[in-house]
């Protein structure tokens, strides 16, 4: 979508994971990013595929100011408040090789969300989880 | 997590029960860097990093599979001390483990990680 994604995210420089919104909607979206020599969770064979947990909070982050924007509705996006649970897998994200993280509105409750996310290319599966989110 | 300054482990204590161990969050921490700029706010997923960083003074090839019933009750500002105490749900045989993390005698997170494989013979 090649949105100014720095207006509807917190996140910034060194932390911020994602690149772009690519497809959003009513309830869904989907979002790049391209692991980093900066990132957290360095490991010798890449990034340690628990950064899955952070790629999935920051699109649903980016996804939630979106649809507030949209919505003209003040304050931005949230916090982690919980994770009601996530499979990990194995294998570690390569340096410079783009990924993709869909995340869909589950629950959507005042200032409360729950939103079920993945991360993938077209061939692996690196993780999903539900998180829970808090927008104070 | 050697390369960079993102968290620094104090110390741990390693028994048959789990392992406990101290973290701090200086204001230089990586984790800071940019989140976010107007409130550094450490980001929950430190503190499963933390957690998997202790885990492996257990066994240093364990990785964790899973995440259930995870809560991050509290913000962790700067400075900080972070007492992440990891106990295995059926001794060293055990895939499941229960975290809880204090600060200051509050309770910040809590919840229970899976793992690839056994904890392992554990030798204090």
């Amino acid at each position: 979508m090649n949105m100014d994604i720095e207006s509807y995210m917190p996140h910034r420089g060194r932390m911020k994971l994602i690149e772009d919104i690519l497809e959003s909607d009513e309830n869904n979206c989907k979002a790049i990013a391209v692991p980093k020599l900066t990132w957290p969770f360095q490991r010798r064979e890449g990034i340690d595929p628990l950064v899955i947990i952070e790629l999935i909070a920051q699109t649903t982050s980016a996804y939630v100011g979106w649809c507030r924007r949209n919505e003209k509705k003040m304050g931005g996006a949230g916090f982690l408040v919980g994770i009601r649970s996530a499979e990990i897998g194995l294998t570690c994200l390569s340096l410079d090789s783009p990924v993709y993280i869909s995340c869909k509105r589950m629950l959507d409750m005042d200032n409360y969300g729950v939103f079920e996310g993945r991360v993938f290319t077209n061939d692996t599966t690196y993780g999903t989880s539900v998180i829970q989110v808090y927008n104070p | 997590m050697a390369e960079l300054p993102w968290h620094t482990l104090l110390g741990f204590d390693l028994n048959k029960d789990g392992i406990t161990g101290q973290f701090n969050t200086p204001a230089n921490s990586l984790w800071f860097e940019g989140h976010f700029p107007d409130e550094p706010v450490l980001p929950g997923v430190s503190m499963l990093c933390m957690i998997e960083d202790l885990i492996r003074k257990a066994n240093p090839g364990i990785n964790i599979t899973g995440l259930r019933r995870i809560r991050f009750r509290q913000l962790v500002h700067e400075n900080e001390l972070l007492n992440v105490k990891i106990t295995w749900e059926e001794g060293s045989v055990s895939k499941t483990a229960s975290f809880d993390i204090t600060s200051k005698g509050n309770l910040i997170s809590s919840g229970f990680i899976e793992t690839d494989k056994p904890v392992g013979n554990l030798k204090p």
